[in-house]
Protein backbone atom coordinates (compact mmCIF):
# COMPACT_ATOMS: atom_id res chain seq x y z
CA UNK A 1 0.00 0.00 0.00
CA UNK A 2 2.97 2.45 -0.16
CA UNK A 3 2.82 3.66 -3.37
CA UNK A 4 -0.92 4.66 -4.01
CA UNK A 5 -0.83 7.33 -6.40
CA UNK A 6 0.41 4.84 -9.26
CA UNK A 7 -2.27 2.36 -11.25
CA UNK A 8 -1.73 -0.68 -9.83
CA UNK A 9 -1.07 0.84 -6.17
CA UNK A 10 -5.06 2.34 -6.76
CA UNK A 11 -5.77 -1.35 -8.01
CA UNK A 12 -3.94 -3.40 -5.05
CA UNK A 13 -5.61 -0.59 -2.45
CA UNK A 14 -9.42 -1.13 -3.56
CA UNK A 15 -8.77 -4.68 -3.91
CA UNK A 16 -7.43 -4.99 -0.54
CA UNK A 17 -10.10 -2.73 0.77
CA UNK A 18 -12.76 -4.62 -0.74
CA UNK A 19 -11.80 -8.09 -0.05
CA UNK A 20 -10.98 -7.07 3.76
CA UNK A 21 -14.57 -5.70 4.39
CA UNK A 22 -16.05 -8.48 2.64
CA UNK A 23 -14.21 -11.06 4.46
CA UNK A 24 -14.68 -9.73 7.90
CA UNK A 25 -18.67 -9.40 6.63
CA UNK A 26 -19.26 -12.00 4.41
CA UNK A 27 -22.42 -10.72 3.56
CA UNK A 28 -21.82 -10.35 -0.29
CA UNK A 29 -20.74 -13.97 -0.38
CA UNK A 30 -23.34 -15.83 2.31
CA UNK A 31 -26.15 -14.50 -0.37
CA UNK A 32 -24.70 -15.32 -3.23
CA UNK A 33 -23.06 -18.78 -1.91
CA UNK A 34 -27.03 -19.03 -0.53
CA UNK A 35 -28.38 -18.65 -3.72
CA UNK A 36 -26.08 -20.82 -5.48
CA UNK A 37 -27.14 -23.82 -3.30
CA UNK A 38 -30.61 -22.87 -3.92
CA UNK A 39 -30.40 -22.80 -7.48
CA UNK A 40 -28.78 -26.15 -7.66
CA UNK A 41 -31.15 -26.94 -6.17
CA UNK A 42 -33.85 -25.82 -7.71
CA UNK A 43 -32.29 -26.60 -11.03
CA UNK A 44 -31.20 -30.65 -9.84
CA UNK A 45 -35.08 -31.34 -8.81
CA UNK A 46 -35.92 -29.82 -12.49
CA UNK A 47 -33.49 -32.14 -14.46
CA UNK A 48 -32.51 -34.82 -12.46
CA UNK A 49 -32.79 -38.02 -13.97
CA UNK A 50 -30.55 -41.38 -14.52
CA UNK A 51 -26.85 -40.60 -14.38
CA UNK A 52 -26.60 -40.70 -18.20
CA UNK A 53 -29.07 -37.85 -18.72
CA UNK A 54 -27.69 -35.48 -16.07
CA UNK A 55 -24.33 -35.53 -17.75
CA UNK A 56 -26.01 -34.08 -20.65
CA UNK A 57 -28.18 -31.67 -18.35
CA UNK A 58 -24.89 -30.53 -16.35
CA UNK A 59 -22.96 -27.72 -18.57
CA UNK A 60 -26.47 -25.83 -18.98
CA UNK A 61 -27.24 -26.59 -14.86
CA UNK A 62 -23.77 -25.25 -13.96
CA UNK A 63 -23.28 -22.26 -16.24
CA UNK A 64 -26.81 -21.28 -15.36
CA UNK A 65 -26.23 -21.15 -11.92
CA UNK A 66 -22.99 -19.23 -12.28
CA UNK A 67 -24.93 -16.93 -14.47
CA UNK A 68 -27.85 -16.02 -11.78
CA UNK A 69 -25.84 -15.63 -8.84
CA UNK A 70 -23.19 -13.74 -10.42
CA UNK A 71 -25.32 -11.26 -11.36
CA UNK A 72 -26.46 -10.97 -7.86
CA UNK A 73 -22.61 -10.25 -6.73
CA UNK A 74 -22.15 -8.07 -9.82
CA UNK A 75 -25.45 -6.13 -8.48
CA UNK A 76 -23.65 -5.43 -5.20
CA UNK A 77 -20.13 -3.74 -6.78
CA UNK A 78 -20.87 -0.55 -5.03
CA UNK A 79 -23.05 -0.85 -2.32
CA UNK A 80 -20.95 -0.06 0.18
CA UNK A 81 -19.82 3.08 -1.65
CA UNK A 82 -23.45 3.86 -2.45
CA UNK A 83 -23.40 5.02 1.11
CA UNK A 84 -22.46 8.42 2.30
CA UNK A 85 -21.74 9.23 -1.48
CA UNK A 86 -18.17 7.44 -1.30
CA UNK A 87 -18.85 6.78 -4.84
CA UNK A 88 -18.08 10.28 -5.65
CA UNK A 89 -15.69 10.92 -3.02
CA UNK A 90 -13.59 8.08 -4.94
CA UNK A 91 -14.31 9.42 -8.43
CA UNK A 92 -13.08 12.64 -7.41
CA UNK A 93 -10.20 11.33 -6.47
CA UNK A 94 -7.21 12.16 -8.70
CA UNK A 95 -6.55 7.99 -9.17
CA UNK A 96 -6.89 7.15 -12.28
CA UNK A 97 -10.79 5.70 -12.67
CA UNK A 98 -10.29 2.96 -14.83
CA UNK A 99 -7.93 1.07 -11.98
CA UNK A 100 -10.88 1.67 -9.65
CA UNK A 101 -13.35 -0.25 -12.38
CA UNK A 102 -10.00 -2.74 -12.72
CA UNK A 103 -10.01 -3.51 -8.84
CA UNK A 104 -13.68 -4.07 -9.05
CA UNK A 105 -13.82 -6.48 -11.46
CA UNK A 106 -11.49 -8.44 -9.68
CA UNK A 107 -13.61 -8.23 -6.54
CA UNK A 108 -16.42 -10.09 -9.08
CA UNK A 109 -14.07 -12.12 -10.59
CA UNK A 110 -13.57 -13.18 -7.51
CA UNK A 111 -16.56 -13.57 -6.06
CA UNK A 112 -17.87 -15.70 -8.86
CA UNK A 113 -15.19 -18.15 -8.70
CA UNK A 114 -15.80 -18.56 -4.84
CA UNK A 115 -19.50 -19.97 -5.66
CA UNK A 116 -17.76 -22.09 -8.65
CA UNK A 117 -16.06 -23.32 -5.86
CA UNK A 118 -18.71 -24.10 -4.35
CA UNK A 119 -21.69 -24.94 -6.43
CA UNK A 120 -19.21 -27.36 -9.18
CA UNK A 121 -18.77 -30.22 -6.91
CA UNK A 122 -22.26 -29.63 -5.51
CA UNK A 123 -23.81 -30.56 -8.82
CA UNK A 124 -21.25 -33.70 -9.33
CA UNK A 125 -22.37 -35.06 -6.39
CA UNK A 126 -26.40 -34.19 -6.58
CA UNK A 127 -26.73 -35.27 -9.88
CA UNK A 128 -24.36 -38.22 -9.82
CA UNK A 129 -22.09 -37.57 -12.53
CA UNK A 130 -18.48 -37.94 -12.19
CA UNK A 131 -16.32 -34.81 -13.04
CA UNK A 132 -12.93 -35.60 -11.30
CA UNK A 133 -11.54 -36.36 -15.28
CA UNK A 134 -12.59 -32.90 -16.72
CA UNK A 135 -13.00 -30.86 -13.39
CA UNK A 136 -9.28 -29.02 -14.48
CA UNK A 137 -10.84 -28.16 -17.99
CA UNK A 138 -14.07 -27.50 -16.70
CA UNK A 139 -12.92 -25.39 -13.89
CA UNK A 140 -10.29 -23.01 -16.61
CA UNK A 141 -13.61 -22.15 -18.61
CA UNK A 142 -15.36 -21.29 -15.75
CA UNK A 143 -12.62 -18.94 -15.19
CA UNK A 144 -13.15 -17.63 -18.75
CA UNK A 145 -16.62 -17.48 -18.19
CA UNK A 146 -16.46 -15.73 -15.15
CA UNK A 147 -13.59 -13.20 -16.05
CA UNK A 148 -16.01 -12.39 -19.25
CA UNK A 149 -19.07 -11.74 -17.03
CA UNK A 150 -17.46 -9.63 -14.77
CA UNK A 151 -15.96 -7.12 -17.42
CA UNK A 152 -19.01 -6.83 -18.53
CA UNK A 153 -21.34 -6.99 -15.59
CA UNK A 154 -19.13 -4.37 -13.48
CA UNK A 155 -19.37 -1.46 -15.49
CA UNK A 156 -23.00 -1.81 -16.48
CA UNK A 157 -23.59 -2.48 -12.36
CA UNK A 158 -22.06 0.61 -12.26
CA UNK A 159 -24.26 2.71 -14.53
CA UNK A 160 -27.60 0.99 -13.11
CA UNK A 161 -27.42 2.64 -9.80
CA UNK A 162 -28.56 5.54 -11.68
CA UNK A 163 -31.86 3.87 -12.83
CA UNK A 164 -35.04 3.36 -10.95
CA UNK A 165 -35.55 -0.53 -11.05
CA UNK A 166 -32.41 -0.99 -11.09
CA UNK A 167 -32.01 -4.63 -9.48
CA UNK A 168 -34.51 -5.52 -11.90
CA UNK A 169 -32.71 -3.68 -15.08
CA UNK A 170 -29.45 -4.79 -14.37
CA UNK A 171 -30.10 -8.73 -15.16
CA UNK A 172 -32.45 -7.94 -18.45
CA UNK A 173 -29.77 -6.31 -19.67
CA UNK A 174 -26.42 -8.56 -18.43
CA UNK A 175 -27.47 -11.53 -19.67
CA UNK A 176 -28.24 -10.99 -24.01
CA UNK A 177 -24.70 -9.11 -23.03
CA UNK A 178 -22.41 -12.20 -22.22
CA UNK A 179 -24.70 -15.19 -24.33
CA UNK A 180 -21.34 -15.34 -26.55
CA UNK A 181 -19.69 -16.57 -23.29
CA UNK A 182 -22.54 -18.55 -21.87
CA UNK A 183 -22.69 -20.13 -25.45
CA UNK A 184 -18.34 -20.94 -25.36
CA UNK A 185 -18.98 -22.25 -21.71
CA UNK A 186 -21.90 -24.16 -22.12
CA UNK A 187 -20.72 -25.25 -25.78
CA UNK A 188 -16.67 -26.24 -23.92
CA UNK A 189 -18.10 -27.70 -21.40
CA UNK A 190 -20.28 -30.25 -23.36
CA UNK A 191 -17.28 -31.21 -25.63
CA UNK A 192 -14.88 -31.96 -22.21
CA UNK A 193 -17.70 -34.20 -21.64
CA UNK A 194 -17.89 -35.58 -24.92
CA UNK A 195 -21.51 -34.71 -25.55
CA UNK A 196 -21.10 -33.58 -28.46
CA UNK A 197 -18.83 -34.36 -31.91
CA UNK A 198 -16.27 -31.45 -32.28
CA UNK A 199 -13.54 -32.19 -34.86
CA UNK A 200 -11.85 -28.81 -33.25
CA UNK A 201 -12.01 -30.00 -30.39
CA UNK A 202 -12.08 -27.05 -27.11
CA UNK A 203 -10.15 -24.62 -29.24
CA UNK A 204 -12.27 -22.47 -30.85
CA UNK A 205 -14.27 -22.01 -27.78
CA UNK A 206 -11.45 -21.17 -25.72
CA UNK A 207 -10.50 -18.78 -28.27
CA UNK A 208 -13.88 -17.17 -29.02
CA UNK A 209 -13.72 -16.36 -25.08
CA UNK A 210 -10.92 -15.20 -24.80
CA UNK A 211 -11.45 -13.04 -27.51
CA UNK A 212 -14.41 -11.72 -25.58
CA UNK A 213 -12.60 -10.99 -22.35
CA UNK A 214 -10.09 -8.94 -23.76
CA UNK A 215 -12.24 -7.10 -26.21
CA UNK A 216 -14.92 -5.93 -23.88
CA UNK A 217 -11.97 -5.92 -20.71
CA UNK A 218 -9.70 -3.12 -22.43
CA UNK A 219 -13.03 -1.31 -24.21
CA UNK A 220 -14.39 -1.08 -20.96
CA UNK A 221 -11.12 0.14 -19.08
CA UNK A 222 -10.90 2.42 -21.68
CA UNK A 223 -14.50 4.27 -22.18
CA UNK A 224 -15.07 4.12 -17.70
CA UNK A 225 -12.84 7.32 -17.69
CA UNK A 226 -16.11 9.13 -19.90
CA UNK A 227 -18.98 7.19 -18.18
CA UNK A 228 -18.29 8.57 -14.81
CA UNK A 229 -17.25 11.97 -15.41
CA UNK A 230 -19.31 14.79 -13.47
CA UNK B 1 -37.92 21.39 -43.72
CA UNK B 2 -38.86 21.87 -47.42
CA UNK B 3 -37.30 18.61 -47.52
CA UNK B 4 -39.53 16.76 -46.15
CA UNK B 5 -42.61 16.48 -48.05
CA UNK B 6 -40.20 15.85 -51.17
CA UNK B 7 -39.02 12.90 -49.29
CA UNK B 8 -42.09 12.01 -47.94
CA UNK B 9 -43.83 11.77 -51.82
CA UNK B 10 -40.31 10.05 -52.69
CA UNK B 11 -41.00 7.55 -49.89
CA UNK B 12 -44.19 6.49 -51.27
CA UNK B 13 -43.98 6.63 -54.46
CA UNK B 14 -40.79 4.50 -53.77
CA UNK B 15 -42.64 1.95 -51.37
CA UNK B 16 -45.66 1.84 -54.19
CA UNK B 17 -43.14 0.80 -56.71
CA UNK B 18 -41.17 -1.62 -54.52
CA UNK B 19 -44.95 -3.39 -53.78
CA UNK B 20 -45.71 -3.57 -57.71
CA UNK B 21 -41.93 -4.88 -58.49
CA UNK B 22 -42.32 -7.66 -55.63
CA UNK B 23 -45.83 -8.62 -56.56
CA UNK B 24 -45.53 -8.57 -60.53
CA UNK B 25 -42.22 -8.13 -61.55
CA UNK B 26 -40.37 -10.24 -59.31
CA UNK B 27 -40.30 -14.31 -60.96
CA UNK B 28 -41.74 -16.72 -59.13
CA UNK B 29 -39.26 -18.96 -57.12
CA UNK B 30 -38.89 -22.53 -58.03
CA UNK B 31 -39.16 -24.15 -54.30
CA UNK B 32 -40.48 -21.66 -51.51
CA UNK B 33 -42.99 -20.09 -54.44
CA UNK B 34 -44.99 -17.40 -53.02
CA UNK B 35 -43.71 -17.35 -49.98
CA UNK B 36 -40.02 -16.00 -51.08
CA UNK B 37 -41.34 -12.88 -51.99
CA UNK B 38 -40.84 -12.06 -48.27
CA UNK B 39 -37.70 -11.83 -49.04
CA UNK B 40 -37.97 -7.94 -50.67
CA UNK B 41 -38.97 -6.36 -47.51
CA UNK B 42 -37.27 -8.64 -44.90
CA UNK B 43 -33.72 -8.40 -46.06
CA UNK B 44 -33.72 -4.62 -46.57
CA UNK B 45 -35.51 -4.55 -43.27
CA UNK B 46 -32.68 -6.29 -41.30
CA UNK B 47 -30.04 -4.45 -43.04
CA UNK B 48 -31.65 -1.33 -41.83
CA UNK B 49 -32.53 -3.06 -38.28
CA UNK B 50 -28.49 -3.17 -38.10
CA UNK B 51 -28.32 0.63 -39.28
CA UNK B 52 -30.41 1.37 -36.87
CA UNK B 53 -28.50 0.27 -34.20
CA UNK B 54 -25.38 0.80 -35.40
CA UNK B 55 -26.60 4.77 -35.57
CA UNK B 56 -27.47 4.29 -32.14
CA UNK B 57 -23.73 3.28 -31.16
CA UNK B 58 -22.44 6.25 -32.74
CA UNK B 59 -25.17 8.70 -30.66
CA UNK B 60 -23.62 7.12 -27.96
CA UNK B 61 -20.34 7.07 -28.33
CA UNK B 62 -20.58 11.22 -28.99
CA UNK B 63 -23.00 11.27 -26.10
CA UNK B 64 -20.34 9.81 -24.04
CA UNK B 65 -17.56 12.57 -25.14
CA UNK B 66 -19.68 15.46 -25.43
CA UNK B 67 -22.77 15.23 -23.29
CA UNK B 68 -24.46 16.74 -26.09
CA UNK B 69 -28.26 15.41 -25.44
CA UNK B 70 -28.66 15.90 -29.03
CA UNK B 71 -26.37 13.22 -29.80
CA UNK B 72 -28.42 11.28 -26.78
CA UNK B 73 -31.83 12.18 -28.32
CA UNK B 74 -29.96 10.81 -32.04
CA UNK B 75 -29.16 7.72 -30.39
CA UNK B 76 -32.85 6.96 -29.02
CA UNK B 77 -34.28 7.93 -32.01
CA UNK B 78 -32.05 5.94 -34.02
CA UNK B 79 -32.80 2.60 -31.28
CA UNK B 80 -36.59 2.74 -32.23
CA UNK B 81 -36.62 2.94 -35.55
CA UNK B 82 -34.21 0.17 -35.83
CA UNK B 83 -36.18 -2.00 -33.13
CA UNK B 84 -38.99 -0.95 -35.32
CA UNK B 85 -37.34 -2.81 -38.56
CA UNK B 86 -36.36 -5.25 -36.30
CA UNK B 87 -39.72 -6.08 -35.57
CA UNK B 88 -40.28 -6.47 -38.61
CA UNK B 89 -37.59 -9.25 -39.36
CA UNK B 90 -38.99 -11.20 -36.40
CA UNK B 91 -42.23 -11.70 -37.50
CA UNK B 92 -41.82 -11.80 -41.07
CA UNK B 93 -38.71 -14.08 -40.76
CA UNK B 94 -40.90 -16.98 -38.77
CA UNK B 95 -43.72 -16.83 -41.48
CA UNK B 96 -41.26 -16.77 -44.18
CA UNK B 97 -39.56 -19.80 -42.16
CA UNK B 98 -43.06 -21.60 -41.59
CA UNK B 99 -44.12 -21.67 -45.55
CA UNK B 100 -40.66 -22.60 -46.29
CA UNK B 101 -39.78 -25.40 -44.14
CA UNK B 102 -42.65 -26.05 -42.48
CA UNK B 103 -41.17 -24.73 -39.17
CA UNK B 104 -41.26 -21.37 -37.62
CA UNK B 105 -38.23 -21.09 -36.24
CA UNK B 106 -34.73 -22.61 -37.09
CA UNK B 107 -31.39 -22.57 -34.55
CA UNK B 108 -29.44 -20.97 -37.15
CA UNK B 109 -27.05 -17.82 -36.81
CA UNK B 110 -28.49 -15.31 -38.22
CA UNK B 111 -32.12 -15.67 -37.08
CA UNK B 112 -30.67 -16.18 -33.57
CA UNK B 113 -28.37 -13.30 -33.13
CA UNK B 114 -30.90 -11.08 -34.53
CA UNK B 115 -33.57 -12.19 -31.62
CA UNK B 116 -30.43 -11.35 -29.15
CA UNK B 117 -29.63 -7.71 -30.84
CA UNK B 118 -33.17 -7.36 -30.22
CA UNK B 119 -33.22 -8.52 -26.99
CA UNK B 120 -30.65 -6.06 -25.79
CA UNK B 121 -31.82 -2.94 -27.43
CA UNK B 122 -35.45 -4.06 -26.18
CA UNK B 123 -33.55 -3.73 -22.51
CA UNK B 124 -32.38 -0.51 -23.87
CA UNK B 125 -35.99 1.01 -24.94
CA UNK B 126 -37.31 -0.42 -21.23
CA UNK B 127 -34.38 1.45 -19.46
CA UNK B 128 -35.44 4.54 -21.44
CA UNK B 129 -39.06 4.33 -20.72
CA UNK B 130 -39.09 3.62 -17.70
CA UNK B 131 -36.17 3.67 -15.85
CA UNK B 132 -36.42 7.78 -15.94
CA UNK B 133 -35.01 10.60 -17.27
CA UNK B 134 -32.02 11.63 -15.26
CA UNK B 135 -28.30 12.33 -17.19
CA UNK B 136 -27.52 8.93 -15.21
CA UNK B 137 -29.92 7.39 -17.07
CA UNK B 138 -28.63 8.38 -20.78
CA UNK B 139 -25.09 7.40 -19.83
CA UNK B 140 -26.08 4.23 -18.69
CA UNK B 141 -28.32 3.83 -21.79
CA UNK B 142 -25.14 4.98 -23.85
CA UNK B 143 -23.26 2.81 -22.28
CA UNK B 144 -25.17 -0.14 -23.20
CA UNK B 145 -25.55 0.22 -26.68
CA UNK B 146 -22.01 1.28 -26.99
CA UNK B 147 -21.34 -2.73 -25.44
CA UNK B 148 -24.54 -3.69 -27.32
CA UNK B 149 -23.77 -2.95 -30.90
CA UNK B 150 -20.54 -4.92 -31.09
CA UNK B 151 -21.32 -7.64 -28.83
CA UNK B 152 -23.15 -8.82 -31.87
CA UNK B 153 -20.20 -9.90 -33.33
CA UNK B 154 -19.41 -12.13 -31.20
CA UNK B 155 -23.04 -13.54 -30.75
CA UNK B 156 -22.70 -14.27 -34.17
CA UNK B 157 -19.51 -16.18 -34.23
CA UNK B 158 -20.57 -18.13 -31.54
CA UNK B 159 -23.78 -19.47 -32.74
CA UNK B 160 -21.98 -20.09 -36.07
CA UNK B 161 -19.69 -22.67 -34.23
CA UNK B 162 -22.97 -23.71 -32.70
CA UNK B 163 -24.16 -24.73 -35.77
CA UNK B 164 -27.32 -25.15 -37.18
CA UNK B 165 -29.24 -25.26 -40.85
CA UNK B 166 -28.77 -22.61 -43.15
CA UNK B 167 -30.58 -19.75 -43.52
CA UNK B 168 -33.03 -19.19 -46.61
CA UNK B 169 -31.58 -16.39 -47.43
CA UNK B 170 -28.17 -18.09 -48.43
CA UNK B 171 -30.36 -20.15 -50.43
CA UNK B 172 -31.56 -16.99 -52.26
CA UNK B 173 -28.52 -15.64 -52.53
CA UNK B 174 -26.60 -18.08 -53.85
CA UNK B 175 -29.69 -18.31 -56.81
CA UNK B 176 -30.05 -14.33 -56.92
CA UNK B 177 -30.68 -13.79 -60.38
CA UNK B 178 -30.80 -10.62 -62.19
CA UNK B 179 -34.01 -9.85 -62.17
CA UNK B 180 -34.67 -10.83 -58.42
CA UNK B 181 -31.81 -8.18 -58.31
CA UNK B 182 -33.88 -5.45 -60.27
CA UNK B 183 -36.66 -6.04 -57.57
CA UNK B 184 -34.55 -5.57 -54.29
CA UNK B 185 -32.78 -2.85 -54.69
CA UNK B 186 -35.79 -0.25 -55.32
CA UNK B 187 -37.34 -2.40 -51.96
CA UNK B 188 -34.21 -1.28 -50.27
CA UNK B 189 -33.80 2.64 -51.13
CA UNK B 190 -37.75 3.06 -50.84
CA UNK B 191 -37.22 1.52 -47.35
CA UNK B 192 -34.27 3.49 -46.60
CA UNK B 193 -36.13 6.72 -47.20
CA UNK B 194 -39.07 5.40 -44.91
CA UNK B 195 -36.04 4.54 -42.19
CA UNK B 196 -34.66 8.30 -42.97
CA UNK B 197 -37.91 10.32 -42.73
CA UNK B 198 -38.93 7.59 -39.08
CA UNK B 199 -35.84 8.78 -37.73
CA UNK B 200 -35.93 12.15 -38.58
CA UNK B 201 -39.82 12.73 -36.85
CA UNK B 202 -38.68 10.37 -33.92
CA UNK B 203 -35.61 12.50 -33.70
CA UNK B 204 -37.40 15.70 -33.85
CA UNK B 205 -40.10 14.72 -31.49
CA UNK B 206 -37.35 13.87 -28.68
CA UNK B 207 -35.39 16.75 -29.38
CA UNK B 208 -39.39 18.92 -28.83
CA UNK B 209 -39.09 17.21 -25.69
CA UNK B 210 -36.01 18.34 -24.57
CA UNK B 211 -36.77 22.19 -25.23
CA UNK B 212 -40.23 21.53 -23.43
CA UNK B 213 -37.80 20.48 -20.24
CA UNK B 214 -35.36 23.19 -20.70
CA UNK B 215 -39.13 25.92 -20.53
CA UNK B 216 -39.88 24.17 -17.89
CA UNK B 217 -36.54 24.36 -15.45
CA UNK B 218 -36.87 28.64 -16.84
CA UNK B 219 -40.19 28.54 -15.86
CA UNK B 220 -39.26 26.79 -12.07
CA UNK B 221 -36.52 29.76 -11.89
CA UNK B 222 -38.59 32.40 -12.66
CA UNK B 223 -40.58 31.29 -10.05
CA UNK B 224 -44.20 30.55 -12.02
CA UNK C 1 -46.25 20.51 -39.07
CA UNK C 2 -48.96 17.44 -38.76
CA UNK C 3 -50.06 18.37 -42.35
CA UNK C 4 -47.13 16.55 -44.07
CA UNK C 5 -47.35 14.22 -41.74
CA UNK C 6 -50.91 13.36 -42.89
CA UNK C 7 -49.99 13.83 -46.36
CA UNK C 8 -47.52 11.11 -46.25
CA UNK C 9 -50.09 8.86 -44.13
CA UNK C 10 -52.64 9.55 -46.84
CA UNK C 11 -50.27 8.23 -49.52
CA UNK C 12 -48.56 5.57 -47.97
CA UNK C 13 -52.55 4.14 -47.07
CA UNK C 14 -52.92 4.70 -51.45
CA UNK C 15 -49.67 3.03 -51.07
CA UNK C 16 -51.45 -0.15 -49.12
CA UNK C 17 -54.10 -0.38 -51.46
CA UNK C 18 -51.56 -1.69 -54.52
CA UNK C 19 -50.85 -5.30 -52.74
CA UNK C 20 -54.44 -6.20 -52.36
CA UNK C 21 -54.79 -4.90 -55.72
CA UNK C 22 -52.16 -6.78 -57.17
CA UNK C 23 -53.64 -9.78 -55.44
CA UNK C 24 -56.90 -9.68 -56.57
CA UNK C 25 -55.47 -9.08 -60.17
CA UNK C 26 -53.71 -12.20 -59.91
CA UNK C 27 -55.79 -14.31 -61.92
CA UNK C 28 -54.02 -17.41 -62.16
CA UNK C 29 -52.88 -18.92 -58.93
CA UNK C 30 -54.40 -17.24 -56.38
CA UNK C 31 -58.03 -18.00 -57.35
CA UNK C 32 -57.53 -21.45 -57.18
CA UNK C 33 -55.84 -21.49 -53.67
CA UNK C 34 -58.40 -19.21 -52.14
CA UNK C 35 -61.14 -21.76 -53.58
CA UNK C 36 -59.58 -24.92 -51.96
CA UNK C 37 -59.29 -22.77 -48.55
CA UNK C 38 -63.30 -22.28 -49.08
CA UNK C 39 -64.23 -25.76 -49.04
CA UNK C 40 -62.20 -27.74 -46.43
CA UNK C 41 -64.87 -30.13 -46.33
CA UNK C 42 -64.95 -31.81 -49.40
CA UNK C 43 -61.21 -33.04 -49.34
CA UNK C 44 -62.66 -35.77 -46.66
CA UNK C 45 -64.96 -37.10 -48.85
CA UNK C 46 -62.50 -37.08 -51.88
CA UNK C 47 -59.50 -38.78 -50.24
CA UNK C 48 -61.60 -42.57 -51.52
CA UNK C 49 -60.46 -40.91 -55.39
CA UNK C 50 -57.65 -41.46 -56.60
CA UNK C 51 -54.48 -40.91 -54.53
CA UNK C 52 -52.42 -38.58 -57.41
CA UNK C 53 -55.60 -36.23 -56.53
CA UNK C 54 -55.32 -36.02 -52.79
CA UNK C 55 -51.10 -35.61 -53.40
CA UNK C 56 -52.47 -32.95 -55.73
CA UNK C 57 -54.28 -31.22 -52.85
CA UNK C 58 -51.17 -31.00 -50.36
CA UNK C 59 -49.29 -29.41 -53.07
CA UNK C 60 -52.51 -26.88 -53.02
CA UNK C 61 -52.58 -26.83 -49.47
CA UNK C 62 -48.51 -25.61 -49.27
CA UNK C 63 -49.08 -23.36 -52.02
CA UNK C 64 -52.29 -21.46 -50.01
CA UNK C 65 -50.08 -21.24 -47.10
CA UNK C 66 -47.63 -19.53 -49.09
CA UNK C 67 -49.63 -17.05 -50.51
CA UNK C 68 -51.34 -16.51 -46.97
CA UNK C 69 -48.25 -16.36 -45.28
CA UNK C 70 -46.89 -13.52 -48.07
CA UNK C 71 -50.41 -11.34 -47.09
CA UNK C 72 -49.70 -12.05 -43.37
CA UNK C 73 -45.95 -10.25 -43.17
CA UNK C 74 -46.52 -7.75 -45.72
CA UNK C 75 -49.79 -6.89 -43.68
CA UNK C 76 -47.47 -7.00 -40.19
CA UNK C 77 -45.00 -4.66 -42.04
CA UNK C 78 -47.41 -2.26 -42.70
CA UNK C 79 -49.35 -2.10 -39.14
CA UNK C 80 -45.74 -1.97 -37.65
CA UNK C 81 -44.56 1.03 -39.49
CA UNK C 82 -48.10 2.95 -39.35
CA UNK C 83 -48.46 2.01 -35.91
CA UNK C 84 -45.31 3.90 -35.19
CA UNK C 85 -45.54 6.76 -37.34
CA UNK C 86 -48.95 7.08 -36.01
CA UNK C 87 -47.50 7.35 -32.03
CA UNK C 88 -44.63 9.38 -33.27
CA UNK C 89 -47.22 12.11 -34.93
CA UNK C 90 -49.20 11.59 -31.70
CA UNK C 91 -46.37 12.19 -29.77
CA UNK C 92 -45.04 15.26 -31.58
CA UNK C 93 -48.78 16.79 -31.31
CA UNK C 94 -48.96 17.06 -27.90
CA UNK C 95 -45.23 17.55 -27.40
CA UNK C 96 -46.31 20.57 -29.82
CA UNK C 97 -48.98 21.50 -27.66
CA UNK C 98 -47.39 21.69 -24.46
CA UNK C 99 -44.39 23.45 -25.97
CA UNK C 100 -47.05 26.35 -27.06
CA UNK C 101 -48.71 26.42 -23.97
CA UNK C 102 -45.07 26.82 -21.87
CA UNK C 103 -43.83 29.60 -24.33
CA UNK C 104 -47.03 31.13 -23.98
CA UNK C 105 -46.70 31.50 -20.26
CA UNK C 106 -42.67 32.30 -20.36
CA UNK C 107 -43.62 35.43 -22.27
CA UNK C 108 -46.48 36.55 -20.23
CA UNK C 109 -44.04 35.88 -17.52
CA UNK C 110 -41.18 37.91 -18.98
CA UNK C 111 -43.55 40.64 -19.76
CA UNK C 112 -44.40 41.51 -16.60
CA UNK C 113 -40.96 40.74 -14.71
CA UNK C 114 -40.54 43.64 -17.12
Amino acid sequence: MSDQTSYLGVVKAVLLKDLRIELRSKETLATMGLFGLVMTFVLAFGFTADPATNRKVIPGALWTALLFAGVLGVGRTFAREAKDDAFTAMILSPAPRSAILLAKMVVNLLLSLSIVALVTPLFAVILQVDLTGELAGILGLLFLGATGFAVVGTPLAVMAVNARFAEVLLPMVVFPMVTPVLIGGVSGTAVLLGLVFAPDGLAPWVQGMVAFDVAFGVGALFLFEKMVTE
Amino acid sequence: MKLFPVFTALGAVGIAVGHWLTFEVAPMERTMRAAQRIFYFHVPSAWLTYIGFILCFGGSIAYLYNRKAKADAFALAAAEVGLLFGLIVVTTGPLWAKAAWGVWWVWEPRLTSMALLMLIFAAYWVLRTYGGRGEGVRRFAAVLAVFGAPNILFVHDAIRRFGGAQHPDEVVKSGLTNDMRVVLYPSLFALLIVFGLLLHLRYRAHRDQLTVRAIRRRLARLGA
Amino acid sequence: MSRPLFRALGLAAACLMLPVGASLAQPAEAPAAAASAASPAQPAAATTEAPAKAGFQQVERAENLRYRHLWMAYAVIWLLVFGFAFRTWQRTRDTGAELDELKRRLAELEARNG
